[in-house]
């Protein structure tokens, strides 16, 4: 594969060389050289989001990070518009499957998402090629705490020590209506060997909360039991907890439950109509993942609607949110798109770009190798045509890693 | 003594079970006994070939190859086909009434021998295809599904059943291991399921790690061997990974972890993605074993392998040495070299054409099979058998 990605980059002439140099050695994988880590790329302007917007200059790739920034210059290896971080999904379009998701139990955060995933999945391509270069992956929402939920690049070789940014970044669980969906009560038919409870979104609650006096108790009596440790982390703000909430009763089902344990990181992903509560959502200091702008408002989840100004409006109240890219109803409107949908609603170019890439970056903990344009950070970088939050620009090229992934020549 | 070289093969082995005094018909298998094969050519099993050799077969065992003086009065049976030792399958759906154990898919103290039944049909549908060791598949959602041992495809002389020493500890980390019947229904319950059986110092997965059990583990797609890899390497095990069609594509990962895999029955319709899967497979330093699926299809797909230039004494190996290798039964079985079981096969001619069939069978040096003699010198009857009849106006 990589072979493959090489070819379509170092155009015939090289190409023609690799291949016969892959045949004198038979058997692809010991032959495939190192991919080329190293670039100097001119834009006419750069993101470094963190920092300045520079116009004109070059940014230096040696070895899969970034090296220098540096305003003027010329040449360079590639000649862009613009050039901003690699984006950073929470809420990607990939999905693990059922067998991503331990449903013999609705609460079950000792389980890590890393020992499930399926890193050949094809969807990571398609994610990269959009210019989504790190994501969250979490279990799919039929348990109301899932289990802990694990960052990811994008690309490069099929192995967790490749990818993986951080095993253990969130604990994910979710409200509203999917942990019941399916679920039938005790007198119906049962489902299969379990009989699942929830059944309501009253049932989700009380899970929710029995879980965390469980591990308060657990705490309290020095022992242990399947999740306790975990959801004592999140107890302490040592691990953020990212509760799925769309509709307004569930975004204030989540923030009560963030008020009652004191939970110092909640992130309430799919918060469509956070904007529904400006006060409890301000007091409460819940950071928010938005799902995809949808023409008509209706978001995926629960139906949940989002108006076109939900970022301006969360960004006046100082709230911080991260937008994503999973359950649009335009399968092309993924997260490369919604910069420009928020900077349509009324919110500033600069933190509409933040909020698909550093904020998100600093939600996971992962802003210290991914998020922003930085000497010593790993050179993740998007490549545009023209100004990111513009309608009529697109990612036509991906660094990942400081490997051209998706070359704009 | 006949010393004659005839060239009809099925002469020879009449005029040998005539000078022996046997019946032809194999229904009472024949005691083990001495004697000696000359074959016109031999697959050692190691991807060596040998010409014109000589195997003497004494007490069961392969006594000496190629060489040696042959005892006085030793019956000599003169094959001008191939001799080679029986394949080594290291998987195998046979009806095996333990494989469909599911009263819980943790089962590691399940026995799963006293389940095998050696007289089965089925079972001698796959000594018929060449094999005479298999170690058996076991029900796929069984995260645990017991102990095997591999075993021969033939009974002994007691009507017993023949298992070689090393038993094999059965786990699944494939897709029908995580269902939504009963827990784990992720692969994160398995993993999490299966760290915990590891962190016994009493358990199965312990006496594994003594090197007391022999550790296999069905997969089926990329992620899941890979996903068996990284958990197999966190407990310190090297297991064998069975079911893995495309480990091929995984190369790499598979000889940095220093694991051997287990390709699945292909079927009839094995893609062209799968068979040059296989032919990579074949050029790595990967150890590698076939599965068996059906009498119809075994070699099917090494003869397609080869026409796609995979590499033939990899492929041997995989029937034979290294297949038993990977199975921890190299010390009986797989090679034709002195001191092992004889379970010889003598093919009508090359084992990897797919027009020679297997015309004797030895399971540890008593005939278990004798094919049904074809008629070479006349024409078929019946044009359907794809032979040309010579008649232009049957077209």
């Amino acid at each position: 594969m990589t072979s493959l990605k090489l070819h379509s980059l170092l155009g015939g002439a090289l190409a023609a060389l690799l291949l016969t140099a892959g045949a004198r050695a038979q058997g692809a994988e010991k032959s495939a050289p190192e991919p080329r880590r190293s670039w100097t790329i001119r834009a006419e302007r750069i993101h470094t989001v963190s920092g300045q917007v520079i116009e004109g200059g070059l940014v230096r790739v040696e070895n899969g990070r970034i090296a220098a920034i540096v305003p003027g210059g010329k040449g360079g290896d590639l000649s862009v518009h613009t050039i901003t971080p690699g984006l950073i999904d929470l809420s990607p379009d990939i999905s693990l499957g059922l067998s991503a998701v331990e449903e013999d139990r609705e609460v079950t955060p000792e389980m890590h998402l890393t020992d499930a995933l399926n890193l050949y999945s094809t969807r990571f391509g398609r994610e990269l090629a959009s210019g989504v270069t790190a994501v969250l992956l979490s279990a799919p929402d039929n348990n109301v705490i899932g289990g802990l939920a694990a960052a990811v690049k994008t690309g490069g070789p099929e192995l967790l020590s490749a990818r993986l940014l951080k095993p253990d970044a969130v604990l994910s669980g979710a409200f509203g209506s999917a942990p019941s969906r399916f679920n039938s009560p005790a007198f119906g038919r049962p489902q299969g060997l379990f009989n699942r409870r929830p059944t309501t979104r009253m049932g989700v609650e009380w899970e929710a909360r029995k879980a965390f006096y469980d591990a308060l108790f657990a705490l309290e009596d020095k022992r242990e039991h399947p999740g306790s440790r975990e959801l004592q982390a999140v107890l302490r703000g040592d691990l953020p907890l990212m509760l799925q909430a769309s509709a307004t009763q569930d975004i204030r089902t989540a923030l009560y439950l963030k008020e009652e344990f004191g939970l110092p990181r909640l992130i309430v992903s799919h918060a469509a109509e956070a904007w529904k509560e400006p006060e409890i959502l301000q007091r409460s200091g819940a950071a928010l993942v938005l799902p995809p702008f949808a023409w008509n408002g209706t978001t995926a989840v629960d139906r949940g609607f989002m108006a076109w100004n939900t970022p301006k409006l969360l960004d006046e109240l100082g709230v911080v949110f991260a937008l994503s890219g999973r359950g649009s109803a335009d399968p092309d409107a993924r997260l490369a798109l919604q910069p420009a949908f928020a900077v349509r609603g009324g919110l500033a170019a600069d933190k509409a770009l933040a909020a698909a890439t550093l904020v998100p970056a600093r939600l996971l903990g992962i802003d210290d190798r991914v998020g922003s344009i930085e000497v010593g950070k790993d050179a993740d970088l998007c490549l545009w045509n023209g100004e990111p939050t513009r309608f009529s620009s697109a990612v036509v090229g991906v660094l990942l890693s400081g490997e051209l992934v998706k070359d704009p020549r | 003594m006949s010393l004659t070289l005839l060239c009809a093969p099925l002469a020879a082995l009449w005029l040998h079970s005539a000078t022996a005094g046997e019946p032809a018909g194999a229904a009472q298998p024949a005691a083990a006994q001495d004697f000696a094969i000359r074959a016109a050519h031999a697959a050692t099993g190691d991807g060596q070939h040998l010409a014109n050799v000589l195997i003497l077969v004494q007490g069961g065992r392969l006594a000496a190859i190629g060489t040696g003086e042959l005892p006085p009065g030793i019956e000599v049976i003169e094959y001008p086909g191939w001799v080679t030792p029986g394949f080594v399958a290291a998987w195998g759906r046979l009806s095996h009434p333990a494989e469909d154990e599911t009263t819980s898919p943790f089962l590691e103290q399940l026995d799963l021998l006293p389940g095998f039944d050696p007289h089965r049909p089925d079972v001698a549908e796959a000594l018929r295809v060449g094999i005479t060791t298999l170690l058996p598949a076991t029900n796929p959602t069984s995260v645990i599904a017991g102990t095997m041992p591999p075993v021969k495809l033939a009974p002994g002389p007691a009507g017993e059943v023949q298992r070689l020493p090393l038993p094999a500890l059965l786990l699944s980390m494939a897709s029908p291991a995580v269902n939504r019947g009963r827990a784990p229904t992720s692969y994160s319950g398995l993993v999490l399921a299966l760290d915990q059986r590891a962190a016994d110092p009493a358990g199965r997965l312990a006496e594994a790690k003594a090197g007391r059990l022999l550790v296999s583990i069905d997969v089926e797609e990329r992620h899941e061997v890979q996903r068996a890899i990284d958990w197999s390497a966190t407990h310190g095990l090297r297991p064998l990974l069975r079911g893995a069609t495309l480990a091929g594509e995984q190369i790499a990962s598979l000889q940095a972890a220093g694991v051997g895999v287990v390709l699945p029955p292909f079927g009839l319709g094995a893609s062209g993605r799968t068979l040059d899967a296989l032919v990579a497979l074949s050029k790595s330093r990967v150890p590698f074993a076939f599965g068996y699926g059906s009498e119809a299809s075994f070699r099917l797909p090494l003869a397609a392998a080869l026409a796609r230039g995979a590499d033939r004494p990899a492929l041997e190996r995989a029937l034979w040495g290294g297949a038993a290798k990977l199975i921890g039964a190299d010390a009986r079985v797989g090679s034709l070299r002195a001191g092992l079981d004889a379970d010889l096969v003598l093919w009508s001619g090359d084992p990897l054409d797919l027009s020679s069939r297997p015309e004797r069978i030895y399971v540890g040096g008593r005939e278990v099979y004798r094919a049904a003699p074809l008629l070479p010198s006349q024409p078929p009857k019946s044009p359907r058998l794809g032979v040309p009849t010579g008649n232009k106006h049957a077209r």
